[in-house]
This record gives structure tokens, C-alpha cells and sequence, in this order.
């Protein structure tokens, strides 16, 4: 692994060890059946959150998303699809672009801004600034980035214009959700004033 | 560096600066630079999800686990139909897994296992369906309908899991178009980033099919195959 992604052999060197974000505490909201408030629709595992981690998820407790919640999610999911009355035929469905997001991608123009660089400008200043050591005055320096860059969207878009397993357009809109959780993970530790489990603030 | 990339009609050259890079990040790095429209599939960039296979110079490999060379050839994987430059559609290949009945049939509830009893199959569930095993077979040229190399292996990963009661069905259904096609040539084992070796698993399928009174159909007319196999397992 050493060799194979940080071109670093093990008999010669030493291996790095760094931090990186591993997982995402909270997510979707669930009840006790994993459904969400959406009727119909469940959730497991790191996008929802089953309110079993506290404010630290412990090494191993994934598992017990997968194990227990998986479990319950698609047994109640199960229970919940014989209820219902109606078969609804499969048909082909196109899905209609609307969403403001999505105005770029009708356009021909090449984006002003190119959302690739600035999603790297995300990813390092999360990984500087709203880390593992967090101070509110860096935080709000974020929050201030994060604002203009969620004001410039509209210059952002999609350049690959194919109707066809379009992966541009999928990281794109991936990048707009990501800026908006973003924006409320530095609300939520510049609310939280003192330190608690992962999170640090000094 | 240049590598040579298939996209949808006619193979393009692209330059890069990365030094001692996996195809992956080669492929993220032309993606998020140079053309946004390359499309290619890829998940947990660990060798873990399987994702990410295409073939390379001919070969099937993981993009992730792969370390780009000057010239390197990548094409999309064999056997599947095209969905866009190095991406296709696996559903008829997965279908397999459903065709060969790879699942456990007859539990027999309470049976405890012990750790010798995982390890006689742990191996096979090592299988992260790749299909690289699939797209090098070379079967698929004469039978489509081949069962292939990563659904024989899970059909003998259940057959040989001790909670089975009953593996007959199973060994029934892989008489057609199942572990008498397969000829042995051994490509599946040298693609697999899992080290697993489908070959061996379908010669201990034959060898259960013949206990089971199974005869190889090509060969049972004359009274018997051609001796051993080469893993030392019997060829009936």
C-alpha cells in the first residue's frame, strides 16, 4: 500500500502517517424503523444518522450500521413495499434539467469557473482550517470563503455535454450538495463553543 | 508521459506530468484538467470495490492498482456491452451470479463453523466482481451464454460452505453452459487482483458434478477424460 500510493518503500523509509476525513458523523434524520421523513424512504449506514455514535464514532462502529441498521433498513423497507396497493409499470423516464444547478449545463459557453479547482480550494481549506484542531477566527475565515465561493455557482458548470453516462455532471452537482454541507459543518463548529469528542476547538 | 485512451470510436493520446501514478489518477487528473468528458467508473480508489477495471495493453487490471508506463494502451473491458469510452454495462454479466444459482440453497440452521470451516472458501468471498475475470475469458467468443469464470467461482464457494444441506441443484444447473465450457486456460486466475483462481474452482466443481454422476459431455463417450488435472484434482 505504502509503495503503491505514497511511493514510499517500507525497507528503506519511513511510512507517512497523516489525518484524513474517514467518516461523517450525523446525516439523514431516522427513526426508530430507519425511515426518514420522506414516507417510503429509508437510510443507513454514514449518510443517516441512527443517533448511536454520539459525538465521536468509535473505530469499528460502522459496522454496526451495516450489521444492525442495514438490516432493520431493508427488512422495513420490505415490509413497507408489500403494503403498498399499486404496481407501477416500468417505464422509461427522462429527467427534466430545472434546477437553477443544472441552468450551465444547457449552456454550449465553457463555465467562467472551473468548479474541479475549486472544489481542491474546498478540500484544502477544510483539511487546514476545519480539521482536527479547529479556532473559531480560522472557521469564520471559511465561512467567509465558502459563502463567496457558494455566490459564484452561477459562473460554475458542467462542459461535458453528453445525455450519456455524464460524470462531469454527477461530480458537479456532487460539488453543489458538498458546498452546502460545507456551509453548515462550520455553522454547526462555530456554534459548538467548547470542545466535544471529534470535535476540537481552541 | 503519454498514454493512449479508447474513447467512443477511435483511441486518443493524452500527455501527463504524473510520476509513479496509478492509472486512476491519471485518468481523475486528465478528467479534472485537460477533458472533462472522459468518462470512467471508479469507487473506493483501494483496490477494495472493484469498481475500476479496464484493460491495459491488452490485460485486465485494476485502475487504482495499476502504475501508468509510457505507452500504456487502456481500453474498456471485454465481453460487455459499451456504455461510454472506458465505461460498460456489467448487468448481463452479474446476471450470471442469478443464472448459476450461486446462493445457499438449503441452510441447515444452527450449524456452527469453525475457523478451518471459513477458510475452506474464504478466498472465493474475497470476490469484489470486477469482471476482469469475465472480460478476459476466452469462452465468450463461441458461448455467450457461458456461466463464467466469477459466478462458477461463487457457485463453489456455496457448495462448499458447510450450512449448505443440499448443493445437488446447484451442481445440476452448472452442467449447461457451465464448468464443462470452460477450457482450462487459466486467464482468470492471472487477471484476478484477488488471487483467486476460478480454473481450480470449476475442476473441484467437475470433480462434485462426476460424484454426483455428472460426466463431462465432451469427453464421456470415450470412456473417461485425459487423466489428472493439473492442480492434481481428478478429471472424470
Amino acid at each position: 500500500m505504502a509503495k503503491l500510493y505514497e511511493n514510499v518503500d517500507p525497507v528503506e523509509s519511513l511510512i507517512p502517517i497523516k489525518p484524513v476525513a474517514h467518516y461523517t458523523m450525523g446525516g439523514i434524520e431516522v427513526g426508530v424503523e430507519s425511515q426518514t421523513n420522506v414516507s417510503g424512504l429509508f437510510a443507513c449506514g454514514e449518510c443517516a444518522n441512527h443517533n448511536v455514535h454520539g459525538a465521536n464514532r468509535l473505530g469499528g462502529n460502522s459496522l454496526l450500521e451495516i450489521v444492525v441498521f442495514g438490516r432493520e433498513a431493508g427488512a422495513n423497507a420490505a415490509k413497507y413495499a408489500l403494503t403498498l396497493q399499486t404496481q407501477r409499470a416500468q417505464t422509461q423516464t427522462t429527467q427534466t434539467l430545472s434546477t437553477p444547478e443544472l441552468f450551465a449545463f444547457e449552456h454550449t459557453q465553457e463555465p467562467e469557473l472551473d468548479f474541479y479547482r475549486v472544489r481542491d480550494e474546498v478540500a484544502t481549506l477544510f483539511y487546514e482550517k476545519v480539521g482536527i484542531v479547529r479556532t473559531k477566527s480560522e472557521l469564520q475565515t471559511v465561512q467567509k470563503r465558502l459563502q463567496e465561493l457558494s455566490e459564484s455557482l452561477p459562473k460554475m458548470g458542467v462542459s461535458d455535454s453528453s445525455h450519456i453516462y455524464n460524470t462531469n455532471l454527477v461530480e458537479f452537482l456532487e460539488f453543489v450538495n458538498m458546498l452546502e454541507i460545507c456551509q453548515m459543518v462550520v455553522e454547526a463548529a462555530l456554534k459548538r463553543e467548547v470542545s466535544i469528542g471529534a470535535h476540537y476547538i481552541v | 508521459m503519454k498514454i493512449s485512451i479508447k474513447r467512443d470510436t477511435a483511441f486518443v493520446e493524452y500527455e501527463h506530468g504524473l510520476k509513479d501514478a496509478t492509472l486512476l489518477q491519471v485518468l481523475d487528473a486528465i478528467k479534472t484538467q485537460e477533458d472533462s468528458s472522459l468518462s470512467f467508473s471508479s469507487g473506493c480508489r483501494s483496490c477494495v470495490c472493484g469498481s475500476c477495471a479496464v484493460r491495459v495493453n491488452e490485460r485486465e487490471v485494476l485502475a487504482c492498482s495499476y502504475k501508468v508506463q509510457e505507452g500504456d494502451v487502456v481500453e474498456p473491458l471485454k465481453n460487455a456491452t459499451l456504455v461510454r469510452d472506458l465505461v460498460v454495462d456489467m448487468d448481463r454479466a452479474y446476471a450470471f451470479n442469478a443464472k448459476a444459482k450461486a446462493w445457499l440453497t438449503n441452510i441447515t440452521n444452527r450449524q456452527s463453523l469453525t475457523p478451518e470451516d471459513e477458510h475452506k472458501n474464504a478466498l472465493q468471498s474475497d470476490c469484489i466482481l470486477c469482471s476482469a475475470c469475465y472480460s478476459a475469458c476466452p469462452v465468450y467468443a463461441v458461448n455467450e451464454e457461458f456461466l463464467g469464470p466469477f459466478a462458477l467461482t461463487r457457485v463453489w464457494k456455496y457448495v462448499s460452505d458447510k450450512r449448505e444441506n443440499d448443493a445437488s441443484e446447484k451442481i445440476e444447473t452448472i452442467q449447461t453452459n457451465g464448468v464443462w465450457d470452460c477450457t482450462l486456460c487459466n486467464e482468470c486466475t492471472v487477471v484476478c487482483p484477488q488471487d483467486i483462481s476460478s480454473k481450480a474452482d470449476i475442476e473441484k466443481l467437475r470433480a462434485k458434478s462426476a460424484q454426483q454422476g455428472f460426466m463431462d459431455p465432451n469427453f464421456g463417450s470415450f470412456g473417461g477424460g485425459f487423466g489428472g488435472g493439473f492442480d492434481g484434482s481428478p478429471v472424470f
